[in-house]
């Protein structure tokens, strides 16, 4: 019996091949690729792009909606009154034009925006997109019902007036410095009359049923793919592309995998070097690289009695090699960050770190004059993250130079940021934090009033003038006072040292050479923010 | 019989209530669903105490339980906190895929263990004996996770581009647009399948080479020999009855696991099954869906290993339950 067993298997597997082989070989013929000489865009096609994290909901709105994989496909359909560009710019989408002083779109005390929305903007169902539709945002926004993420800035509306279809004047109860992300960023314009009656917890979790954007929903098979389809009624430039499929792969190795075999056309893996490097040794492959919002930054627990004294946290910024931790761990692809707040929010910006280089008989010099001796302490960070381990040997070697003897303790995520770092259990810690378009995250951090639990100032850093300024900045509306006030935010840090930005991390999106268009934004846009101008060369 | 399944019956109510009270508990110290909230710094506190009371995250830990209980009891598992939607939806439509893999690999692996197992024993120390158990020990010491990546890299890549043609998928159910061909479902089958059962029929074909030595050394197959029966008869009839008692009994405490899927595999191939959804609600803190698929794992450990000693009993008529 076993011989036949094994007969019967044997044919079933010949057959099987021979069935492959036919269907292959018969298909191989058609995949020839032809020439085209002009790079002019096509229209038509179907993009599959590979992506690691499938959304929960598709309800950007409520809890589990917050996280990019959602934003990623709901960029494509909803729209919102402000895009940001790679270069960190606010380019109205929605919005005919930027409110400004001049254009009587800012008025103050009280502050009062008017927001004139472009005429041919409309849905998919050919209703226009009208002044209702963002009052009804904020309704929602408001509403209790709803299991809504945030409602930061929203909480600050007093009213809002919507004297015709184009125009929406938003009356504030205080003087609010990030307005611009207002019904942008990570939230959207919603449509009045498809959501007006429905649960909000409920009706957009597997679908989105109607279209503001370059695409609309067309279907999602759970654990598999999300389907888009060109929305044909878009009041904006139509997109080329027929359709993208979001086909979901949860594991880098395999999605790099696949798209060398050419299963997927693009790719927008968590950035990791090594990755980087196979991508561009990738044969046909094009990738974009470039500094990410995401940047490593080493901070001090101030209410350590040793790193209260400023000369050692001094030391110990002269001490630490910044230059040749980011050349080890980032191979050269960024430069090391000189401030908490990137370059590319230019307006923004000043080098206030830009001094603290390795010099190791300053640092000598600064411990001596701290006047404390055989100095122990330890550093911690997420534990499994090879590129943090890393940082945190160089710098064990660079304070050992120094006499101070750095140990290493690391715990999982969940334990370092809900447990180390809100308690307070740690001497020195490494972890991340993400620049905005608009800075006052990244500000509000080292106000004296965000001590844990409730705020975020896990250096438990408290200086009078840092607290007065940033709460000054974030209700400043001239644009260069604010700018002056978060500069002398930096120079004070710089001096105060609760904090030393390390360096940026990457980002990167890869795709295969008969895809065009696609351009690197590492702000909250994503990968997918200018989709309607991708097309495929057939 | 009867008394004995109604005892074990009895008897696994406490278990399951200890079960689902250790699993809250360890969920609800080692973290919270809004943790991720809590450290972005784009959202207030404000906004996370709002949600937290909406959530009813605020309420103590054992009126949190009590809650989740009743409802647990009447049927109403909850709803997913990331995604809105009822636990029984979510868990229903990811068990065709788990059952899929894990059944074809089960039927599969149970096929060919038996075959190797009992071959190894009838040539033992033979060639073939040496080889399936290299093979075997390789299975055990074998990293999943690496396994999979090498099959993938392999047979997905590598074949691919020496020889032009795709014998076998990378990842994912079906290829986009070919979602009803059966040769294209079978493609992207072969390679899960083959890393799942490389393990099992390792571990599986050892216990049927060892019992079934144990039953080629017995005395009544000298008298069935002595009887006269072909050498074939006295193996399969006499010989591989016998032999196939524990490995069966084995093989149906596994089948508890059919449901709960592996979650290296699934992630590696892209499969989107239980254990992927395990793994990711537990990582998010999405109690309701953590919960629930414990609830199942326990209740599916208990029957099957009820009906494992049932089956020992009924093949085996030495054994007596009371």
């Amino acid at each position: 019996m076993l011989k036949d067993i094994k007969k019967i298997v044997g044919f079933f597997t010949a057959l099987f091949i021979a069935l492959i082989l036919i269907i292959n070989v018969g298909c191989k013929a058609k995949e020839e690729p032809t020439k085209s000489a002009t790079e002019k865009p096509t229209s038509g096609g179907t993009l599959v792009f590979g992506y690691e994290q499938e959304p929960e909901t598709l309800n950007p709105f409520i809890l589990g909606g917050d996280l990019a994989p959602t934003g990623d496909v709901a960029n494509l359909i909803l729209p919102k009154f402000f895009i940001v560009t790679p270069d960190f710019k606010y380019e109205p989408s929605l919005l005919a034009e930027i409110p400004t002083e001049e254009n009587g779109g800012i008025k103050k005390n009280p502050l009062a925006i008017t927001y004139k929305l472009k005429k041919e903007a409309k849905w998919s169902d050919g209703k226009p997109i009208t002044s209702e539709d963002v009052k009804f945002t904020w309704e929602t926004i408001m509403n209790k019902k709803w299991e809504i993420v945030t409602q930061s800035g929203y909480d600050l509306i007093k009213k809002i007036d919507t004297p015709d279809a184009q125009t929406v004047v938003v009356t504030f109860e205080s003087n609010y410095a990030s307005w611009r992300d207002l019904w942008s960023g990570t939230y959207y314009v919603l449509p009045k009359h498809a959501l007006e009656k429905a649960d909000l917890n409920k009706i957009w979790n597997s679908k989105i049923t109607i279209s503001g954007g370059p695409f609309s929903f067309k279907q999602w098979k759970a654990g598999d793919s999300i389907s888009l389809v060109r929305n044909e009624n878009y009041w904006g430039k139509k997109a080329y592309l027929n359709s993208i499929v979001f086909k979901y792969i949860p594991d880098t190795n395999t999605a790099l995998a696949q798209f060398k075999a050419g299963e997927v056309d693009m790719i927008y893996p968590t950035p990791d070097i090594d990755l980087l490097n196979q991508l561009q040794a990738t044969e046909g492959a094009q990738v974009l690289s470039g500094a990410g919002t995401q940047f490593e930054q080493i901070g001090f627990n101030m209410k350590n009695p040793i790193l209260k004294n400023k000369k050692v946290r001094e030391a110990i910024a002269y001490a630490i090699d910044r230059k040749a931790i980011t050349e080890q761990v980032m191979k050269g692809n960024v430069k090391p960050l000189h401030s908490i707040i990137v370059p590319e929010q230019s307006r923004y910006y000043v080098p206030a770190w830009e001094k603290y280089t390795k010099n190791i008989e300053k640092a000598k010099k600064l411990l001596k004059e701290s006047g404390l001796k055989n100095i122990s302490l330890t550093i911690s960070t997420t534990a499994g993250n090879a590129a943090r381990e890393r940082i945190e040997q160089i710098i064990q070697a660079n304070l050992k130079e120094i006499g101070i003897d750095l140990k290493i303790k690391n715990t999982d995520p969940a334990t370092f940021f809900d447990s180390w770092l809100t308690d307070g259990t740690f001497d020195i810690g490494e972890w991340g934090f993400m620049a905005t378009p608009d800075p006052s995250g990244q500000i509000i951090t080292f106000s004296g009033e965000q001590m844990p639990p409730d705020g975020l100032n896990n250096f438990f850093y408290s200086n009078d003038k840092v607290t007065k300024l940033a709460d000054e900045q974030d209700i400043e509306l001239d644009e260069n006072k604010r700018a002056e006030k978060i500069k002398e935010i930096q120079e004070i840090l710089a001096e105060d040292l609760p904090t030393i930005p390390m360096f940026q991390r990457i980002t990167f999106i890869a795709f295969g050479s008969k895809v065009k268009g696609p351009k690197l934004n590492p702000t909250i846009e994503g990968s997918t923010w200018n989709a309607a101008e991708w097309w495929i060369k057939q | 019989m009867l008394r004995f399944v109604v005892r074990r019956f009895i008897y696994s109510i406490p278990v399951l209530i200890a079960v689902s009270i250790i699993v809250f508990v360890l969920m609800q110290t080692a973290g919270d669903p809004l943790s991720r909230l809590r450290n972005d710094p784009r959202i207030s506190r404000s906004d996370v105490i709002r949600l937290e009371k909406k959530m009813g995250l605020d309420k103590p830990l054992h009126i949190q339980y009590f809650n989740w209980a009743f409802k647990f009891a009447k049927g109403d598992w909850g709803e997913s906190f990331t995604a809105h939607r009822p636990v029984l939806e979510i868990i229903a439509e990811k068990l065709p895929a788990t059952l899929t893999l894990m059944g074809i690999s089960f039927i599969i692996s149970a096929i060919l263990a038996i075959i190797i197992g009992v071959y190894s024993a009838l040539k033992q120390y033979s060639f073939f004996d040496y080889a399936a158990t290299t093979f075997s020990f390789f299975g055990y010491a074998m990293p999943i996770f690496w396994l999979a990546l090498i099959l993938q890299l392999v047979f997905g890549y590598y074949l691919w581009k020496w020889t032009g043609i795709r014998f076998v998928y990378t990842a994912g159910m079906s290829s986009v647009g070919m979602e009803g061909s059966i040769i294209d479902r079978i493609q992207h089958l072969i390679l899960p399948i083959a890393t799942l059962s490389f393990a099992q029929i390792a571990q599986w074909s050892r216990y049927q080479r060892s019992s079934m030595l144990d039953v080629l050394g017995a005395d009544y197959l000298r008298t069935a020999r002595a009887k006269g029966l072909p050498e074939r008869t006295v193996i399969l009839k006499h010989a591989l009855k016998n032999a196939l008692i524990p490995v069966v009994t084995i093989m149906a405490i596994d089948l508890a696991y059919l449901f709960s899927g592996a979650v290296i595999v699934e992630t590696v191939f892209s499969w989107p099954g239980m254990g992927k959804l395990f793994h990711d609600a537990v990582v998010q803190f999405n109690y309701p869906v953590v919960m629930a698929t414990m609830m199942i794992s326990a209740v599916l450990v208990i029957f099957f290993n009820m009906v494992s000693d049932i089956i020992n009993k009924y093949l085996d008529p030495r054994i007596k339950y009371d």
